[in-house]
């Protein structure tokens, strides 16, 4: 009887432990990124469907924008490159939640 | 055989609370006119080159205080931000290196941080309870002056949670004058 409940303060203990380890650690981040290219009268955007601290870098562009946009429900926003500048590299990232279907670049034929 | 079962839960919750930290769906290709285009891939910061900064302090005031630091942040560094929205910022004069872009970004987001990540609704109540916020948002900033969408049905909202787009600032006119969202998170402050 003494070791059986032994056992289970152990195992109190390690799930305890082991919960509060989880809470300890920092929101994971997620991205989504890739290569998008657009014509020269074009201009470059990356749409986005995410919560959270949330950065996007359309394609191309050195410059990001940052939204705060909580945990409340998923937003999408539309992020656009210069005009005219062909596209390139883009990237969205959040410590919250991306949806991938709802994120993704493109191209608009007007500036 | 108990200590296999209490293993067995916990590997549970910890995969359970894992999955609730951070939500991805997987990948298919954006409806979007393409000159060229590689495949978008979805990565966790597990993944190398993740470039995302790692201990990221919480920051102890409003999201326009927070705003505000960052362009001391940027400015301190040689660079600058303009606010695009109450709760935006684009950067200005970020190097053409993206690498480099990327680490200067990452200095400021370990120097500044974000306010703390509000818990995640869960319950019906909590969604609900997010939503009355929503719609005080919304009826402030049309106090001050801006025209905007109809709000979706609490029932809506409630049932179709997070996938029910609700964002009043979303809503607010583009490239409105910086002192202006200045103006509106002092009218209207909001942690989202």
């Amino acid at each position: 009887m003494k070791v059986r409940h032994k056992a289970r303060r152990r195992a109190v203990a390690f799930v305890t432990i082991c919960l509060l380890a989880l809470l300890a650690l920092p929101a994971l981040a997620v991205y989504e990124d890739g290569t998008h290219y657009c014509g020269g009268t074009q201009t470059a955007w990356a749409q986005s469907l995410t919560n959270g601290n949330t950065k996007v870098w359309p394609p191309g562009d050195s410059q990001y924008t940052y939204y705060s946009l909580g945990t409340g429900s998923l937003v999408s926003k539309r992020t656009h490159s210069p005009y005219g500048n062909g596209g390139g590299y883009w990237k969205v990232s959040t410590d919250e939640s991306l949806n991938d279907p709802g994120t993704y670049p493109g191209c608009s034929n007007y500036g | 055989m108990r200590s296999v079962l209490v293993l067995t839960a916990v590997a549970l919750v910890l995969s359970a609370c894992s999955a609730v930290t951070t939500t991805t769906i997987p990948a298919s290709s954006g409806p979007s006119a393409t000159i060229g285009t590689s495949e978008p891939e979805v990565h966790s910061q597990d993944d190398q080159n993740a470039g995302e900064a790692t201990d990221i302090p919480v920051f102890e005031g409003t999201l326009q205080e927070m705003i505000d630091a960052y362009r001391e942040c940027f400015r301190s560094l040689g660079y600058d931000i303009v606010q695009v929205g109450p709760n935006a910022y684009k950067t200005v004069g970020l190097p053409d290196d993206r690498e480099v872009a990327e680490e200067i970004s990452d200095t400021c987001t370990e120097r500044v941080g974000y306010q703390a990540s509000r818990p995640v609704p869960g319950t019906a109540d909590e969604i609900r309870a997010r939503y009355r916020e929503l719609v005080d948002l919304r009826a402030c900033l049309i106090g001050e002056g801006y025209d905007l969408p109809p709000a979706p049905s609490e029932a809506a909202f409630v049932e179709g949670f997070p996938n029910v787009e609700f964002s009043p600032w979303n809503d607010l006119p583009d490239q409105l004058p910086e002192s202006d969202y200045a103006s509106i998170n002092k009218a209207c402050p909001y942690q989202p």
